[in-house]
């Protein structure tokens, strides 16, 4: 008797919430270039919105994080040839970077983020004068 | 026999994907998925990037095409690339579709860099309920 509560114990304590399955997380392609006076990266996460994306940068720690939503409710999936998931990836910024003028835009599933210089960290050009 | 022989054409063609077949395994963009409902077939592809006005959709009663390009963006001299993982360019694909669709009736959605086409079922591909009477 006591056994058989105890099973239904365990069962009502495990999480039914579907965030508790995994979720597939992909590696995004992404394009860094450099200007004098910021770092530009170019990620692409298809399906991902402005808000289902999330930037963080701790310490020189940059992370991408965005989040996918399911697809093809109500109908068989026939064929496959991608699949869903999220897409996160970790950069280790080796600029010194002006964290409050940071920006981030989504257009048509991919993020922009442009990371200005720090004033110390960019490039100055000198004139070199004839003497 | 003329089924069979509207295969081997369609394998001569080099830019025709047969959706359903395991012959064409080579790489090909983009990626497509598709979901067959009772009244449609709702392809899929991840486009990021593009924009929607640089896609060029077709569809006939028994194949799509996709065409369309995604622009690199304007570089000035000042710029030197750490990293260049994304492609550009221009892409094409045909696919034959596993049932006959009303290219008429076909809507194309694209939202976040996702294509989203609903190809409705052609009226006599649609399955028919067949009514069960009492003897």
């Amino acid at each position: 008797m006591s056994e058989t509560t105890k099973e239904l114990k365990d069962v009502q304590e495990k999480p039914a919430a579907p965030e508790a399955a995994p979720r597939r997380v992909f590696v995004p392609r992404t394009d860094i270039l450099e200007t004098d006076e910021a770092i530009v990266l170019t990620a692409d996460m298809p399906g991902a919105r402005e808000r289902d994306v999330e930037v963080t940068l701790e310490g020189d720690v940059l992370t991408l994080y965005g989040r996918v939503q399911p697809a093809g409710a109500g109908r068989r999936l026939v064929h496959a040839e991608y699949d869903l998931g999220d897409y996160r990836r970790v950069f280790t910024l080796r600029e010194d970077v002006d964290r409050d003028r940071i920006e981030a835009t989504v257009k048509n599933g991919v993020l922009r983020l442009v990371l200005p210089k720090a004033e110390s960290a960019k490039v100055k050009r000198i004139a070199v004068k004839a003497g | 026999m003329l089924t069979h022989l509207w295969d081997e054409i369609g394998r001569v063609q080099s830019q025709i994907d047969d959706l359903f077949g395991d012959g064409a395994s080579r790489t090909s963009f983009p990626a497509l998925n598709a979901w067959a409902g009772e009244n449609d077939l709702l392809l899929t592809a991840e486009l990021p990037g593009v924009e929607p006005g640089d896609l060029d959709i077709s569809a006939e009663e028994d194949r799509f095409t996709l065409r369309g390009a995604r622009k690199s963006p304007a570089q000035d001299g000042n710029e030197v690339y750490h990293r260049r993982e994304r492609g550009f360019g221009t892409f094409e694909r045909t696919v034959e579709l596993p049932f006959r669709v009303d290219a008429d009736k076909a809507e194309a959605r694209f939202e976040n860099g996702v294509l989203r086409l609903t190809l409705p079922r052609a009226a006599e591909e649609k399955p028919r309920k067949i009514a069960v009477k009492a003897a």
